[in-house]
Parts: C-alpha cells; structure tokens; sequence
C-alpha cells in the first residue's frame, strides 16, 4: 500500500452570484443565483514512502485545495484518499498525529509570544515527550540556524526565520507525511535557497514521505525528482522532471558564435526561429528531431567557433504547459 | 434611477458610498432579519419587571412613580427604541478610532472628500436599512402593546418629536465622531471609549428614565446632551413636556448640536495637524 | 481519564500563554475594572430605583435582588473571561477559514478554539460580583454553609457553561449564514432574561426560560442556593440542563465543520 493513495478526488464549490446595484441586492434576498466551480476534478496519484514529490500549477489550479483534502481540512465531493491507510477527512487523532502541514504566509505561532512558547505548546499538543522534544528542537535549531532566536518575539522576526520556526513547529512530533504549502512564498532569495535545503537535507535524512505545492519553478527543480502539474483543477502530468522537458518540449536552443562576418537572419531563419541575432553570436529555436539534422548543415555553411545546443529552459516549458492545457477540454 | 438624478452633482459620490455600504448589509440576509426581530426583547422584562413592581403585595403609592404611571413607563421605554434608532451609533467611534491609529486616514485625507461626511452618510446608511426592517418590526410590537399607549400626543407633541429624533441623530452622530477624535491624541483608547460609551448610555435615559435618577442628579442630568438621544424624545411623546417647556428644551437641544458642531470642527482641525506632523 | 489531565495542561498552558501576552499591555486592567464596577453600580441604581416603591418583586427582597444582581454579575464575568472573546474571534476564523491549523492538529477543535484566550481583567472583575454578595448576605443576615457555598459554585459553573453553549451555537451559525455580527445582539438580548428573578415572568415564557431557552437557570439557581428556594430536584435539573446543552454544541460544531471552507489561496 502507497503512503499517499488518491483516486478520482474531486471538489466543487457552490458560490453565489448577484446582480450588480442595489435592485440586483433586493432581488438577492429573495432568490439567489448559483455557479459551480471545479476545484478539484478527478485527480488520481499514488506517493510512496520518503518521496519528494512537488505539486507545480499556476495560482488557483487546485493544488492548495487537493493538500487541504489530505490534510483533512476539507470533505471532497467525491472520490477517495487514503494516506497512511486513513481517510484524512476523517480527522481521526491517530492520523493527525503522524502527518504536518505547513503554509507558506500562514502563521499558526503566537504573534505576541517568544517563538518557544509556540514550540512548547506544539509539543504538549502532540504529546512529545521531554528528551525527545530537546533533542529534536537542538537537531533542528542547529540545522536552520536559529537556536539564538528562540526567545524572541515571533512579531518581530523575520519572514524568512519566522518559516523556519513554522517548519520546526511542525517537525517536532517527527510526523511521517509532510505537506507543504507554497513554503518559500514571499521569502527572499537566500532565504529560500536556506528553506530548499532543509527540506531537501530533512528528506534524506528521515524518510519522511514529503508533499510539496509551489508555483516556483526553482523549488521544484531543486527538491522534487518527480513533479504532478495540475491545472483548472485537473492533473496534467506525472513523472519525472526530466520527462516533462522529453513530452512537452518540441524544439531545442541552438547557440552559435561565428567566426568572422556575421550570417543575416534571413539565412538563419529558414533553420528555425532566430531568437537572437547580433554580430557574431546568434540564438535559434530548432525543432528536436531536426537539430542534429540543422547543426551539420550550418557548421557546413559559415565558420561557426562554438556551437551550443540546450534544452528551453523549464520555465518556459511549464508555462506552455499551463496555456495550452487552457485550451484542452 | 438615483443615478439619472444625482450623476454629476458633489451629492453623487456620497450616494455610491451609501448603496454600496447598504449592498454590503444587506448581503447577509439571515443575519439582517434575525437582528430586527430580537431587539425588542428587553421591552418584556421590562414589563414584566415594573408590573412587578406597580402590582407587587405591599406596594406603597398612588400608581405612580416621579410623576409617571405604569403605562407611562412601558410607553417611555417603548418609544427609546424609536429615538435610539436615531441616536445610537454602534462602532461609530471604534471605526474612527481605527482609522486614525491605523494610518488609514490617508485615503479620505488625499480624496475630495470629507471624512465627517462620510462617515455621516455610513451612518445614515446603516439607519436607513435599520429603518427599513423596523417598518416591518416596530408597528406589530407597538400593537401588541397599544394598551400601554394611553395618551394621544397633540400636534405640537408630534411636531416636537420629530424635531427631537432629528435632535437625537446629530447629537449621537456628532458625539460619536467627537470622542472618536481622541485617537489623535491618545494611544490606546479602546477601553477608555467603552467608559465613555457606558456613561452616555446611562445618561441618555436607556436604562432609567433620567426623571427617576436620584434627586440629587435630576436636575442636571436632564440637560446634557445625552438626554437629546433618549429621554427627551420619549417625555415629549407620551405628553411629560408641557406646550411652554417644548421650545425651551428643542432649544437646548439645537444649542448642544452647535456646540458639538464646533467641537468638532476644532479637534478635527488639530487633530489632522498633527497628524500630518506625525506622518500618518 | 489521561486525556482529561492533557486537556486540563492545555488549558493551563494556553492561559499561561495569554498572561504572558497579557503582561505586555498592562494599563487596560485598571481602566476594565473601573468601566464594569460602573456598570454594576448602575445596575445597582436601577435596583434602587424599582425598590422605592415597594418591598418586594417576585418575591424577592431588596438584598435578595442585590445577590442575583451579583450571582449573574459573577457568570457574566467568568463567561468574558474564558469564552466570549473565544466565540468572537471563533466566528471571524470560520469566515475567512482559519481554523486550518487547528483542524490538523491531534486535539479536540472544539476545546483549542474555546479556551484558546483567557480575558485575566474578567476573572478580577468578578471579585465585584463576590463582594456585593457578601454584603447582601451580611445585610440580610443568613447564615451559609460549606455545602452551600459549594452548590453555589456548581451552579455557577453550570450557568457559565449554559452560557457558552448558547453563544458557541450562535457562534457558529456563522458556517451557515456568513456575517453574524447581529448574532452577538441576539445573544445579549437574550441573556437579559437572567438578570432578573424568573416569578415575574408569565407562565408560558417562565417555561421557556426554564427549558429551551434557559436563561432562568443560569442566574436564579445559583442565587435561589443563598437566598432559599432551591430543592434537590432543581439542583439535579439545573445540571441536566447544562450538561445536555454543551453536548449539544459538540454535535452542532462537528456539523458546522462539515461545511467549512477554507480560504482561498
């Protein structure tokens, strides 16, 4: 049995609307009007166990909405979960003391109170005992560096040592899932790059099975071997990071530097789509199946001193991916 | 339809302010109704309070208690929820006070706009929609207790009545604005405003009519502005205000909302100064 | 029975948490002490003022009113002090989804979001309530025993929890209709009803209040304890009463939950 086990989840909201004006409010109390949204429609994956698998969309896709499912937070309208064998909505206290969710922006410490208060609460809240709580708070204090921190104020923190903290919160009972919500929103580079790592460590180190959602490309590149891409609601993709480049990347970048003389657009052009072209250094976009193909009629042609041939970069690719799967059904 | 007539005149701008705030009201409809029919469940204990009192064994007295009966009295406290509809002002000044200490201030003080009046207009446009659920309300209420309703009010009476709940509207709004000015100057003053809140609700008459407050007070207490928001209204409905007295205390009445203007006018003055001085 | 010591360690935790907090902002106790002992104190007049034409009211005497007055100024404090603040915020958590971290956590939502703060300025205003039925005791010169003092007790923390019920009920309505901004209203107006002395009520609205809606035994039992009247009987309902109200909310807020809807992100 999979860790994470998610079959045909779905989630649709009942919103009301009204007619703008003060007639259209009147009317509003008498009969309202309402339109379906599909939050959620028809997701299915299975995780296994010490997986680090990123949840990548663009805003509103679905993602946070599928995570809140498997944290128990919300019922679906239809479909099933299980994670760690329980159905999450069922809230049962055995389940909510294996797993932990942390949002990004979201604060669950006390803002008026040193950020141990918080810490100590947490830990009575899932029963941790004493030494562990001690050596798990220096474990981790040690690895973010904040242990000099933990008498202060949490309101007078920064955002990137208050997401430290919110990550400790969470990982003092040592819980098996962990489920991320957007965790490095808002943060500054370095910041980010010190939460990436930590993730990233605390995976190798514990097995712990880790769900991640983001709709930063660099946080999914740098933790997540394997990505699900959701969007409208619907999953898109499921597979290794690489393969999205393999099935949804149609053309590579071929860079050139020329020798001496230039070569015009209009010669480059008929190779592929000339993305830059200055001097002696040009840029073309080259369908994959031809570029070995135009790389050897080229070198033929001019006097090229370097040729360079990569992928588009994976940013670009996702959000094809996004605008296209707009289009599909 | 509003829009045709007020579209282009400075009146147009508090109009939009109004129907959206009364959009926002009215958006959450189990709420609304629920509030208008509730409020009158005080009037029962009451009732059932002083018909204790008025039939208790024991009684000592002639039916009458100052210079009102039993029905007297349940007509006064009846009719305090017509003229509080006028006077009361909930979180009026709690919003103001935010405003200010929050730096929020800034957005009326760049716009063309007044923030008195604006925040006049809110209020009228929460009295509107209160008003518009106590038609509903109010009439059936004072019908089940139309055997308390003993006296018929002249035309003076009446006259004198709406005059005072106009009274009562500018008093309690232009109370309400005054005090939440203090935040210009003072930190915190959220707990200090409910004192303040406590003592007015007292002196307007809401919990004892202010001609039973001990003798010693009596006096004195008739004749500040609180009793513009509550008493007044009420003596003169059910007929404790003589034809000769009538002009003398709408007098008083407009001289408070002078004074309150002025008030007003100043620490609004400052206190944007300073405001200003503090850099918002 | 260990998990009702862990709930009991919470919640001395989270008061602990919120004196902590509390200690930072020190000049309101003072100001909050002053604004209820003045309202008390005009309670105390309008008491005056319905006692100068008669002797007794319902039955009740004058001091024998003065100690309801202080039995539900004691309730109403106690409730501020653990509750209401709670049941406000509870219900713009509910509005704008906030209760996601309290629904992961492996604790009973309903007890984290009840006593999550504690209102310290509540606890010492209700000593006013404890002072002003001491003097009326002394004034009517009864003479009350351990056992007394200990129902009394009980039924005050039955009315405390009647209390709660009803206002954690309104509270959460707010999963079905949005803004409940009036809801406190109605809550207020109905807690009229235990201000004063349950005879002078009509029988069919007496039956309410002793039963749907029972306000009545929120105040008047505990007082009827101290100034006599109180049988077993109504000691065993009284607490009926209570008990079967606040598992009600548990009900009611496992259905609310149902319907909850995080925010949107």
């Amino acid at each position: 049995m999979s860790t994470i086990e998610v079959e045909n989840l779905t989630k649709v909201y009942r919103v009301s609307k009204k007619k703008p004006g003060i007639g259209g409010a009147i009317e509003a109390m008498f009969k309202r009007e309402y339109t379906e949204v599909r939050a959620v429609s028809d997701v299915s994956f299975k995780i296994e166990e010490g997986e680090l698998v990123g949840f990548l969309g663009p805003n509103g896709a679905g993602k946070t909405t599928t995570l809140k499912m498997l944290s128990g937070i919300l019922y679906p309208t239809s479909g099933s979960a299980k994670v760690m064998g329980f159905t999450p909505w069922e809230r049962k206290n055995e389940y909510r003391s294996q797993f932990a969710l942390v949002m990004g922006q979201k604060n669950q410490l006390w803002w008026d109170l040193p950020a141990q208060e918080s810490l100590y609460l947490n830990k009575e809240i899932y029963s941790v005992p004493d030494d562990e709580y001690k050596r798990v708070l220096d474990e981790m204090t040690e690895l973010l560096q904040v242990k000099k921190l933990l008498g202060v104020m949490v309101r007078e923190l920064s955002l990137g040592e208050r997401m430290k903290f919110e990550l400790i919160a969470s990982l003092l009972h040592t819980p098996r899932v962990l489920l991320l919500d957007e965790p490095t929103i808002g943060l500054d580079v370095v910041a980010q790059k010190n939460i990436r790592e930590f993730i990233k460590e605390y995976n190798r180190r514990t097995k712990t099975t880790i769900l991640l959602t983001s709709h930063y490309m660099n946080d999914i590149q740098a933790l997540c071997d394997r990505v699900i891409i959701i969007n409208h609601g619907k999953k898109f993709f499921d597979g290794g990071l690489d393969e999205i480049i393999g099935k949804f990347s149609a053309s590579k970048l071929v860079s050139l530097t020329f020798e001496n003389g230039g070569v015009g657009r209009e010669q480059l052009a008929q190779f592929g789509e000339v993305l830059e072209c200055e001097k002696l250094k040009a840029v073309l976009k080259v369908k994959r199946e031809d570029v070995a193909k135009i790389s050897t009629k080229i070198l033929d042609l001019w006097p090229v001193l370097d040729i360079n041939i990569e992928e588009v970069p994976i940013e670009e690719i996702i959000q094809k991916v996004f605008v296209s799967s707009e289009t599909q059904p | 339809m509003m829009e045709a007539l007020l579209k282009g005149t400075p009146a147009w701008k508090y109009w939009v302010i109004l129907s959206t705030r009364t959009q926002e009201d009215m958006a959450y409809r189990a709420n609304y109704m629920v509030g208008a029919l509730f409020r009158f469940l005080p009037l029962l204990t009451t009732i059932y309070l002083w018909y204790a009192v008025f039939h208790s064994p024991g009684y000592a007295g002639s039916g009458r208690m100052g210079n009102m009966s039993f029905p007297d009295i349940v007509s006064y406290y009846a009719i305090m929820f017509v003229a509080r509809g006028f006077s009361s002002m909930p979180g009026m000044t709690r919003d103001i006070s935010v405003d200010i200490k929050d730096g929020l201030l800034n957005r009326y003080l760049i716009r063309p706009i007044s923030y008195f009046w604006y925040q006049t207009m809110y209020r009228l446009a929460h009295k509107l929609i209160f008003w518009l659920a106590a038609l509903i309300t109010f009439p059936p209420v004072f019908y089940l207790i139309r055997q308390y309703l003993q006296h018929s009010p002249t035309a003076l009476e009446w006259f004198g009545f709406f005059v005072s709940l106009v009274i009562a509207f500018w008093i309690g709004v232009l109370f309400s604005f005054l005090i939440g000015c203090l935040a210009f100057w003072f930190l915190e003053i959220s707990t200090f405003l409910f004192v303040i809140m406590t003592i007015e609700f007292f002196l307007s008459g809401h919990l004892i009519p202010l001609n039973l407050m001990p003798s010693a007070i009596v006096k004195y207490v008739q004749w500040l502005p609180f009793g513009y928001e509550g008493y007044w209204p009420c003596m003169i409905l059910i007929g404790k205000v003589p034809p000769a007295q009538m002009g003398t205390v709408l007098g008083v009445g407009f001289l408070w909302i002078g004074v309150f203007f002025v008030l007003v006018k100043l620490c609004w003055k400052w206190g944007t100064q300073r405001y200003s001085a503090v850099g918002g | 029975m260990k998990d009702f010591f862990r709930y009991i360690h919470m919640t001395f935790l989270m008061m602990k948490n919120c004196l902590i907090r509390e200690m930072q902002f020190r000049s309101n106790f003072v100001i909050r002490l002053f604004t209820e002992v003045l309202w008390l104190g005009m309670q105390f007049i309008y008491v005056e003022v319905l006692y100068s034409l008669t002797q007794s009211i319902g039955g009740w005497n004058v001091w024998e009113m003065v100690i309801l007055l202080g039995t539900n100024h004691i309730i109403n404090q106690l409730f501020e002090a653990f509750f209401f603040d709670n049941c406000t915020r509870l219900v713009d958590q509910i509005r704008l989804g906030d209760l996601d971290f309290i629904l992961v956590k492996p604790i009973n939502s309903q007890f984290m979001v009840s006593l999550r703060y504690t209102d310290y300025a509540s606890i010492t205003n209700s000593l006013a309530g404890f002072a002003m039925i001491g003097f009326a005791l002394h004034k009517l010169g009864t003479a009350i025993t351990a056992l007394d003092v200990l129902l009394f007790l009980l039924l005050v923390l039955n009315g405390i929890f009647i209390l709660y019920a009803m206002m954690f009920s309104l509270s959460i309505l707010t999963f079905w209709i949005g803004r409940a901004s009036n809801l406190f209203e109605l809550y207020y107006q109905l807690t009229q009803f235990t201000r004063y002395p349950g005879e002078i009520y009509r029988f069919g609205l007496r039956i309410v209040l002793l039963t749907a809606i029972p306000m009545l035994v929120v105040s008047n039992f505990p007082a009827k304890v101290l100034v006599g009247g109180l049988l077993n009987d109504h000691l065993l309902y009284a607490c009926a009463i209570g008990l079967s109200f606040l598992l009600g909310t548990g009900w009611l807020w496992n259905l609310g939950l149902k319907r909850y809807r995080s925010a949107s992100s």
